[in-house]
């Protein structure tokens, strides 16, 4: 009589219902790894980059705080490298390296990195050192000027761009961007060609100083206009005009 | 809007104070009083129950004030709302659910955010005298922990 | 319907049906995590995590949603509906997981209170009118995971019996009928974030599918319920309204009828025919759906159990459901419009003597 009726606390389900109920699990697991597969293979695949956290490494070279705090450094056989400086967590520069523009230090500090881009995360106070007087070779790098530009790309925070976060674009990251530029990572533009590549051009001020701009626009599409260089593996544009871009559509 | 959110936030924060507080008060006498069949219950039971006591506590209280006092509590065990009334509450959420959520989606899909456009990037590589790889300029001094990271020294 | 209250009442098939939630969302998960780094290298492992439990909660909440209208319209789908509360608190905690996760990985570490953060970083978005031009670009998703949140939140912890008691079964449900609220809101939340930063458009189309299953179901379970309380009222004689043929009540079956409107449950029991309030004293359960075992009316739902003279639980349980008076006239069963006051006990109505 009770051949299909189900009581969960006895411990034998009726044996048709437990067939009914096996199927209708396997189904429902089926279905559901099924569909998890299609969306995680649909994703968007993370663009390359590198974050040594947990790893310390030794920098020294001439630090430079504005317009873009970056360190100088020349290694014996000549070559000269420069690392863009951030903070640990979402900040830039820390306290602790302030003040020292132009100085010779070194310190203790995280690799990120994607591509020929490297940045260097201070985040041990202890191991910072102001060394002797910089050497002329060491002095501010002359940067090579490219022309006057006109560039349209994403505003990003170049901490998690560089390597910190994949991804480190787009809506859902925005939040974080927001948080990292308003603590003073240095901006970046993000750049697309057709052909799929992608650059990340530093965005600074004008007359040496860093860039002044609304936080509120990381992550969205913006036009800068202004005087593009090298800085060794880094093309900065000393922005003369920033704006939000109105595609016809949004 | 950042102080309206913070102010929020510390009357969500004393909320959940108060309701700590209570929780213990709660879990000393009150538990007992509205429902003797808490008597004999382990503490698996009473740690299970304190997220519910801390965020529903004015409702407890309540509950535990007209613990003397037959029928003053709306929807006690004795006064049931008629079926009829959740039934018609289910079909509404459905019709609001119906209406609005396609509308929404929609909306969000016609509204995607714009991508980074593609163009030709005027940017030509910079002269090969720049260093690419990681390097430490003062290499007496560098004393990495990474090992076999290329480029570095 | 226990008399003391444990943290959970486990028996074998609540460790089954554990054991099976624990399996499919490794397998789940496992899968997840195996395709987004073939798939995506250079993925962290807290976007994995980010996305893993984002998506393993959104299905959850498709088939948690799937199970009480299914169960209405196919009593095989009951066994489901039997711990589903488990399945609503492993969501809490899914969802629980992708928020932490999101607030630390996008928040923390910053010149700004996480918390506050949230709703505030870009704050200028939330103005869907900005120049003079709708704007949904850029509007903020999070608050909307907040909100379902919230609600996964109080459903979780006060998904106990306690609960249920002390709160009412009534006002209980109510509270849970915030589920909508949350999967509306779960579905914005998705559909802001996640649908407007990745293109193409299969996305979009299985949150459609998804939408339109648990609708669809919904709406096949009401249209189901409605056809059978908007059935043409019968004769009435006496204070009692005649309901169906004797011979539609088998025995140790439970059969649901109307009377003055309200659903009534006939039980057919040593071959007399008994009737009770169709309402559950627990959850609500459709009693009527149920049946006779071991001589106590039994609810389909989670297997609390009435006598059907008097409507009380066997002693020592303390729930009593309203019952009817009966009469069998013509062949039919007749019952008494107004329910007898709590604990009465009801001879029943001999079916020999129709």
């Amino acid at each position: 009589m009770n051949d299909d009726f189900y009581i969960g606390y006895r411990d034998e389900s009726p044996s048709a219902l437990a067939r009914h109920t096996r199927r209708l699990v396997a189904a429902i697991t089926a279905i559901a790894v099924g569909l998890t597969a299609l969306v995680a293979g649909l994703q968007t695949p993370a663009e390359p980059g590198t974050f040594e956290y947990g790893v310390k490494r030794t920098f020294a070279g001439v630090l430079h705080e504005s317009p873009l705090p970056m360190l100088h450094s020349v290694s014996p056989d000549g070559s000269v490298t420069n690392y863009l400086l951030v903070g640990s967590g979402k900040h830039g520069l820390p306290a602790f390296a302030r003040g020292h523009d132009g100085q010779r230090v070194r310190f203790q500090g995280s690799l990120i990195q994607k591509g020929a881009g490297i940045l260097v995360e201070l985040n041990d106070p202890d191991s910072f050192l102001v060394l002797a007087s910089s050497t002329a070779a060491e002095n501010r790098p002359a940067d090579e000027a490219i022309g006057h530009v006109v560039l349209t790309g994403e505003l990003v925070d170049t901490k998690c761009y560089f390597g910190v976060m994949r991804p480190a674009t787009g809506k859902v990251h925005r939040g974080c961007a927001v948080r990292c530029l308003s603590g003073g990572v240095p901006p970046g533009l993000l750049l697309r060609d057709v052909t799929g590549g992608a650059v990340v051009v530093l965005l600074s001020g004008p007359n040496g100083q860093p860039l002044q701009f609304e936080v509120g626009w990381a992550a969205r599409i913006v036009r800068a206009e202004g005087r593009l260089t090298w800085r060794g593996t880094f093309p900065c544009l000393e922005v003369a005009r920033l704006s939000l871009a109105h595609p016809e559509h949004e | 809007m950042v102080t309206v959110v913070r102010i929020s936030l510390l009357v969500l924060a004393a909320y959940g104070m108060l309701g700590l507080c209570f929780a213990i008060a709660f879990h000393l006498r009150g538990l007992q009083v509205i429902d003797p069949n808490t008597r004999e219950s382990g503490l698996g039971f009473r740690v299970l129950i304190t997220p519910g006591i801390i965020a529903l506590w004015p409702l407890l209280a309540w509950r535990w004030k007209a613990a003397g006092e037959v029928g003053s509590f709306p929807g006690g065990p004795d006064s049931p709302f008629p079926r009829s009334r959740l039934r018609a509450a289910h079909a509404l959420a459905w019709k609001a659910l119906a209406i609005t959520i396609p509308l929404i989606v929609a909306a969000a899909l016609g509204w995607r955010p714009q991508e980074v456009p593609s163009s030709r990037i005027p940017i030509p590589s910079p002269s090969p005298s720049v260093g690419r790889g990681v390097h430490a300029a003062e290499t007496r001094d560098a004393r990495p922990e990474g090992t076999g990271y290329p480029g570095h020294f | 319907m226990s008399t003391t209250y444990r943290a959970i009442d486990w028996n074998r098939q609540k460790r089954l049906y554990d054991r099976t939630l624990g399996g499919v969302l490794l397998l789940g998960l496992g899968t997840f995590m195996g395709i987004s780094v073939w798939v995506s290298p250079n993925i962290t492992i807290e976007t994995l995590l980010l996305r893993g439990s984002a998506v393993s909660a959104l299905l959850l909440l498709h088939v948690l949603l799937c199970i009480g209208p299914l169960a209405r319209l196919d009593a095989r789908f009951l066994p489901l509906l039997y711990n589903r509360r488990h399945l609503g608190v492993t969501l809490f905690l899914l969802a629980l997981l992708h928020g932490t996760f999101a607030t630390v990985q996008f928040h923390a570490l910053g010149d700004e209170n996480p918390l506050v953060s949230i709703f505030t970083a870009y704050g200028r978005d939330y103005r869907v009118i900005a120049d003079g031009r709708v704007q949904l670009s850029h509007f903020p998703f999070e608050p909307f995971g907040i909100a379902a949140l919230v609600v996964f939140f109080l459903m979780a912890a006060t998904s106990h019996d306690f609960w249920l008691r002390n709160l009412g079964a009534s006002f209980w449900k109510a509270l849970h009928l915030g589920v909508y609220l949350a999967y509306g809101s779960v579905l914005v939340h998705v559909a802001l974030g996640a649908l407007q930063s990745e293109r193409g458009a299969v996305y979009p189309a299985l949150l459609a599918v998804g939408f339109a299953v648990v609708a669809g179901v919904h709406l096949a379970a009401a249209r189901k319920e409605r056809r059978f309380d908007h059935a043409v009222p019968r004769a009435e004689r006496d204070g009692f309204e005649q309901t169906c043929p004797v011979d539609a009540v088998a025995g140790n079956r439970g059969k649901v009828v109307l009377v003055g409107g309200q659903r009534v449950a006939l039980f057919r029991h040593r071959d007399r025919i008994f009737a009770t309030s169709n309402v559950c004293r627990h959850q609500g359960g459709p009693i009527g759906e149920g049946r006779i075992v071991d001589g106590c009316i039994t609810c389909p739902w989670h297997g609390w159990n009435y006598q059907p003279e008097d409507g009380c639980s066997p002693p020592p349980f303390q729930e009593v459901l309203e019952t009817y008076d009966t009469r069998i006239q013509d062949g039919r069963v007749w019952v008494r419009r107004t329910a007898n006051r709590l604990e009465h006990r009801c001879p029943g109505s001999a079916v020999a003597s129709s």
